[in-house]
């Protein structure tokens, strides 16, 4: 069995006589790679290379984008758990807001901590100023939430969108 | 070196590939089982184990008053269980307890009984905990402590308009009045949140899952003013414990609309999970005002002054002599106070309200056209208000084998036929709005999420020309202003309208001892902004009648709402230049 050192002699070796190459019929094979390898011309290396490279930034793209996904979904999910707190939360805030207007309480507050009393005499005054509007119709629930603009791209991902099968 | 191992397979090579084989054949066969002839059984359990569902409440819409108080809200509240499979484990399960129970206020001993007590399914520790404390639950990770999110139905005025509003069960379905007509609406509709679980039965945040939002019910506004409710009950009750009456109703309107101001009837209920379970809570959550039915009397007077004048039998000023009885098929029929009142004119009929005038005015009108006029004002048919349980009423026509001529008697003056309040008072609306019907309502606006309903004035019809609402209005603006000792009357305000009293029917016919007192108008009577409709049942003491009764009530209720919707009086002090 040839040692190593051997076979790096051989296959340096092979590139310059190709009678040895034939003399050591182990080596064939990498030597015929690696002679079509040398006669592909430079151009075409760099196109080979860069192709290679080209698949690798693909490889490399599509785990980004996953890991995007998992990340925004992540943190969609957290925003969602987040909203839903604060919606229980408004939905606490009203209730007791509900609870300090009732008219009971308002009373309450009126004779108690304001000193309201009762009036002995009505007097009727008329004034040629209109009333003042009455409250609203509350639209807390059917409020459309303002237009966020969308967040920027990466540079990236409009690439990806050319390629079949990574829509 | 010297090569020592043979050129050939030994036994011994042999033995360890005949054991490989037999281990990976066995591996085979079982993964054989598992996947293929098994599959769909295992699939099932894993899907079991490593899938969770969850279903996610949809917060239940706010019903709100006219003015936009939430008369009915939802808070958000959590349901505490034990995962009684993960508390077998005694050792975690201890501190779990101990915690649970500090944080719940319950006895640790008692909840770690109960969670390792039961054999089937997680165990329901507490119910609707407030969402805070729940909250704090959740963050602390218990060993096997699940809180799954819930509601609190609330009713910040209390019982105020209850039998209008209605109450939600346990299981968040209303069960009456609003909350239950409009259920489907205000429930909105679930979510359904489910995930891939670790071990621990934990939602893995990475796994798949599948995330269906809730869409949050819809919110009902009326037509009713808790300012005006609470005025309406306030006077119900005093005047309830007044007349030493058990029941009554008041029913305030806007005529011009037939929007629905306040609804108001006792007896009703503190309503409490533990009043549901007792048998008369229907009876005392009804809504009386459009379920009840009784016999209108006196207040029907000005429905049949209406159809003579209109057809042109009679003006205001007709007369008739008033021999204090008539008698039709036998039967005589009798003013209230027994007494001849001699020549009286239309006018008179309503003031004093003479059965014996009523009477006469139904015999110029013919029967058909009385029973036409009838069905023109909504009487014998419901009005469609829009929420369930309303009577029709009781009205025995002509052509029914029942009735006999009597009937067009003494439904001339209210009495032999049944209607509810709110059919009365939208009959009676009809003469402060220029002769038209309009169909009563109480939900002014239904929000969706994406969507607003708003209901308009519904014109039903012309029942009388405006020259005769105008006509009929007047007069029973004589009833009261004209009659200095008239109780209906209110300061500063010209009122239009009749009293009624009834004897109340029974299995055997009238029980003459007993009344119900009724009043019904408008006012102001030049520009009515509200008309109202009081009638108390059955009052007991010396005060019986309706003018006795119900009149100061309806006075009262007419100030306090005409003070609250600042409509300026006649005699206002002071004027601008």
């Amino acid at each position: 069995m040839s040692n190593p050192g051997t076979v790096v002699n051989s296959w340096v070796a092979s590139s310059k006589s190709t009678h040895m190459t034939a003399a050591n019929p182990v080596l064939t094979g990498e030597n015929h790679k690696f002679v079509s390898l040398q006669r592909i011309g430079p151009f075409r290396q760099i196109l080979l290379v860069g192709l290679l490279l080209g698949v690798a930034i693909l490889g490399l793209l599509q785990v980004l984008q996953t890991s995007q996904v998992a990340s925004a979904g992540f943190e969609l999910r957290t925003l969602q758990a987040e909203r839903g707190q604060l919606e229980s939360e408004i939905r606490l805030l009203e209730a007791g807001i509900a609870e300090k207007a009732r008219l009971t309480e308002l009373h309450h507050e009126a004779i108690t901590r304001l000193g309201m009393v009762q009036p002995q005499k009505v007097l009727q005054l008329s004034v040629q100023e209109a009333a003042p509007h009455g409250v609203p119709l509350p639209r807390r629930y059917i409020n459309t939430p303002p237009l966020i603009a969308q967040e920027q791209i990466a540079w990236w991902e409009p690439l990806l969108e050319r390629i079949p099968g990574f829509d | 070196m010297t090569e020592t191992r043979p050129d050939h397979l030994t036994w011994r090579h042999w033995v360890v590939t005949l054991l490989a084989i037999a281990a990976f054949s066995i591996i085979v066969f079982r993964l054989y089982q598992v996947q293929i002839v098994d599959h769909s059984l295992y699939l099932d359990r894993a899907l079991q184990t490593r899938h969770g569902d969850y279903k996610v409440p949809a917060p239940r819409g706010v019903i709100t008053d006219a003015t936009g108080y939430p008369l009915a809200a939802s808070v958000d509240t959590w349901d505490i269980y034990i995962d009684r499979f993960l508390w077998s484990d005694i050792n975690l399960a201890v501190p779990a307890a101990g915690e649970l129970g500090a944080l719940l206020n319950l006895n640790s001993e008692a909840v770690l009984t109960k969670g390792t007590s039961a054999t089937i399914g997680d165990i329901l520790v507490k119910r609707d905990v407030n969402y805070e404390q729940g909250l704090e639950i959740r963050n602390l990770d218990l060993w096997g402590v699940r809180t799954l999110p819930s509601a609190r139905r609330t009713y910040p005025e209390s019982n105020l308009a209850r039998q209008v509003i209605g109450h939600v069960g346990i299981d968040g379905v209303g069960l009456w009045g609003i909350e239950a007509d409009y259920d489907h609406l205000l429930r909105g509709q679930p979510g359904s949140y489910s995930s891939e679980l670790d071990p621990f039965g934990r939602p893995i945040a990475f796994g798949g899952n599948t995330d269906n939002r809730p869409v949050r019910g819809g919110e009902v506004q009326l037509t009713v003013d808790r300012f005006i409710q609470k005025i309406v009950e306030k006077e119900l009750d005093r005047a309830l414990e007044e007349f030493n009456s058990s029941s009554g109703s008041i029913l305030v309107m806007n005529p011009r609309t037939g929007a629905i101001l306040g609804m108001g009837s006792r007896p009703n209920a503190d309503v409490t999970p533990n009043a549901l379970e007792h048998q008369e809570i229907s009876d005392l959550v009804r809504n009386r005002p459009i379920t009840d039915l009784y016999e209108p009397g006196s207040v029907f007077k000005t429905l049949t002054a209406a159809a003579a004048i209109d057809l042109g039998r009679v003006t205001p000023e007709t007369t008739y002599f008033d021999e204090g009885v008539v008698v039709v098929n036998n039967e005589s029929i009798y003013n209230w106070d027994f007494q001849a009142h001699g020549e009286v004119n239309v006018r008179s009929i309503l003031q004093k309200s003479l059965n014996t005038g009523a009477v006469w005015l139904s015999e110029q009108i013919g029967t058909r056209d009385f029973y036409n006029y009838l069905a023109a004002f909504g009487i014998g048919k419901p009005t469609y208000l829009g929420l369930s349980g309303e009577a029709t009423g009781l009205l025995r026509q002509p052509s029914d084998p029942d009735w006999y001529p009597i009937d067009l008697a003494t439904n001339s003056y209210g009495q032999g036929l049944a209607a509810s309040p709110l059919q009365v008072l939208t009959a009676v609306n009809v003469f402060a709005n220029g002769g038209q019907l309009m169909r009563p309502y109480i939900v002014s606006h239904v929000i969706s999420e994406h969507d607003v309903r708003t209901f308009d004035p519904v014109l039903v019809r012309q029942v009388v020309s405006t020259d005769t609402a105008t006509k009929i209005s007047a007069l029973m603006n004589d009833v009261v202003d004209g009659m200095q000792w008239h109780r209906a009357q209110v300061d500063g305000y010209a009122v239009a309208g009749k009293t009624g009293t009834t004897i109340v029917s029974t299995k055997d016919g009238y029980d003459f001892d007993t009344t119900i007192a009724s009043f019904a108008g408008f006012l102001p009577y030049e520009a009515p902004e509200i008309s109202i409709l009081v009638k108390i049942d059955e009052p007991s003491g010396d005060l019986t009648l309706g003018g006795q009764v119900a009149a100061p009530v309806f006075s009262r209720v007419a100030s306090a709402i005409m003070e609250y919707l600042r409509v300026p009086p006649r005699d206002a002090m002071v004027s601008n230049p």
